[in-house]
């Protein structure tokens, strides 16, 4: 609120609010109006912290439990072992994720995180348990990809956060990967084309306005939509490799655009990373590095530069 | 809520569009076996098939692809080790079992289906090993890792075929028929390698059929009549 008021007294100075607007939007951000942050919003506490590890440890343990007597379970019980832990996981989550505590809430978005791998993995055991599509083949695991995906946006449509945004992101990227699995020989190009896809209208529809949250969207998704095609560079698919730099282009563009440091920052570590690979599948090896090195430090130079006339920077002046 | 169903409608839309593109379009998809003899036999080519089916079924078939008919079914323990099937004579098919303490020689009869059982020493089991890849007349049938299949004799090569298969899964030969002119071969169309396609290939690898998609893990038997079967597994029978 402190920043807002300061903001609004800058812009006032600066001739680009009237009087009479400053003080409407001063009693807007004073009134009930105005959203209020959560109870026990921000980072969690830690009493919370140990809770998740404890799950997480707990979780481990049940898996391996399970994993070590895997071949001596019947087939229902090994679907109850993936399901039951799904059925519980979406169904705590509902419980969770609409509370007005913000330290349930978190919990609420963690366990349809789980849920999605959980859903994933559920499909996955009745696929090979029931040989249904040729089993774990090529058309069952394409299937689990499209059951994960959507269990993600589902869950994502029903409560848009952060660990959502970030299953949904993440359930992409598998399924692009099922996707280039469903070649009789595993192809990265189908991959790379896949994820670019996904990727690039889920940052389109985070631009626009509709996924939300953006600081996380922007970040999950920009790094899918390079990932997919940086994977088929990198197993020999050279188109792959040139579309990296010119999604890295157009995402370091889109940073300038936006006045988005997160968008310069994938940017910037996805055309280092192709930079390298580039470099070393194509020139000799003894200058390969070298070069790489040279040509990185050279980019990331640029980078500094174009983003001093960022607005960000202006902002951080600003504030400093 | 608008918004965001909105949002799945074109990320699920764009997902559902790329996988049905794929699938249907069968991007990547290979399929390298033959066309099927079963619907239009092919009647150059000669003699008779058995072989053990993924059901553990002794099943005799025309070469040519005109008739297939079972023979026996075994009772085999899950992962026992498959029995290889061979054509004895024009009447009968055999196979080696385990019966404690040692192997039985199991015959069975192709139009009474009486089966004998008889201890295996009295039989003499030929070029076991060799398998058919050996032909009749000493040719070798060999392949390479480019997928080409090549019949090798006096120290030259000559290309016969070359197939179009998923990676590390070419063909596997099987054996020459026993007038030499002609080879089968075993292909698991399925990754998960639970049956396969017996295909027949001409010497000169201008004919090829897919004969039976149904083939289990063991070795097949080729008889011609007035030539007797290959590959010769056994030089002695027992009286």
């Amino acid at each position: 609120m402190a920043d807002r008021r300061e903001d609004i007294a800058r812009w006032r100075e600066a001739g680009l609010l009237d009087s009479e607007t400053a003080e409407r939007l001063l009693a807007f951000e004073a009134s009930a109006a105005a959203p209020k942050p959560a109870r026990g919003e921000g980072l969690p506490s830690i009493t919370e912290a140990v809770l998740y590890l404890g799950i997480v440890v707990l979780a481990v343990g049940v898996f391996y439990l399970a994993a070590f007597n895997w071949e001596d379970m019947r087939s229902w019980a090994r679907i109850a072992a993936v399901g039951v832990p799904l059925l519980l996981a979406l169904l705590s989550g509902a419980a969770m994720v609409r509370s007005d505590d913000a330290a349930l809430r978190r919990g609420g978005q963690a366990a349809w995180a789980l849920a999605v791998a959980l859903g994933g993995g559920s499909v996955a055991v009745v696929f090979d348990e029931h040989d249904l599509w040729g089993g774990l083949g090529h058309g069952g695991l394409l299937a689990v990809g499209v059951s994960t995906a959507s269990l993600a946006l589902l869950l994502w449509v029903l409560s848009p956060r952060h660990l959502q945004v970030l299953a949904l992101g993440g359930a992409a990227m598998f399924l692009a990967v099922t996707i280039g699995n469903w070649p009789e020989d595993f192809d990265f190009s189908l991959l790379g084309i896949a994820a670019l896809a996904f990727g690039g209208a889920a940052l389109a529809l985070t631009e626009a306005g509709f996924v939300v949250p953006r600081a996380s969207a922007r970040p999950v998704f920009a790094a899918v939509a390079l990932f997919g095609p940086y994977l088929a560079g990198v197993n020999g698919a050279t188109w792959a490799e040139l579309v990296v730099f010119a999604a890295a282009a157009a995402i370091g563009a889109l940073s300038v655009w936006r006045a988005s440091f997160t968008y310069i920052a994938i940017a910037v570590v996805a055309v280092f990373f192709e930079l390298v690979s580039f470099v070393i599948r194509h020139f000799e090896s003894r200058v390969g590095v070298p070069v790489a090195l040279i040509l990185s430090g050279g980019l990331l130079v640029a980078a500094v530069l174009i983003l001093v006339r960022l607005r960000p920077f202006d902002h951080f002046r600003r504030r400093a | 809520m608008r918004a965001r169903l909105y949002v799945a409608a074109v990320l699920g839309g764009l997902g559902a569009l790329v996988v049905v593109a794929v699938v249907v379009l069968r991007v990547g998809r290979i399929d390298p076996s033959p066309p099927q003899l079963a619907g239009h036999p092919n009647n150059a080519i000669p003699g008779e098939i058995v072989y053990l089916d993924r059901n553990d079924c002794i099943v005799r078939a025309a070469a040519s692809g005109a008739w297939r008919v079972q023979v026996y079914c075994l009772a085999l323990a899950q992962y026992a080790l498959r029995p290889d099937v061979t054509r004895v004579d024009k009447d009968t098919v055999a196979y080696f079992q385990w019966s404690e303490p040692t192997y039985e020689l199991v015959e069975i009869n192709l139009t009474t289906k009486a089966v004998r059982h008889t201890v295996a020493q009295a039989a003499r089991l030929g070029e076991y090993g060799l398998s058919g890849i050996v032909s009749p007349s000493g040719e070798v049938l060999a392949q390479d890792n480019d997928r080409g299949i090549f019949v090798v004799s006096s120290g030259a090569r000559t290309k016969v075929a070359e197939f179009e298969t998923p990676e590390y899964r070419s063909p596997h030969l099987e054996t020459w028929s026993p007038d030499g002119k002609w080879f089968a071969l075993r292909y698991y169309a399925d990754e998960a390698q639970t049956s396969a396609e017996l295909w027949i290939l001409s010497r000169d690898g201008k004919v090829k059929g897919t004969l039976v998609a149904d083939a289990g893990y063991s070795m097949v038997s080729w008889w011609i009549d007035g030539l007797g079967a290959w590959p010769k597994v056994m030089q002695d029978r027992p009286k």
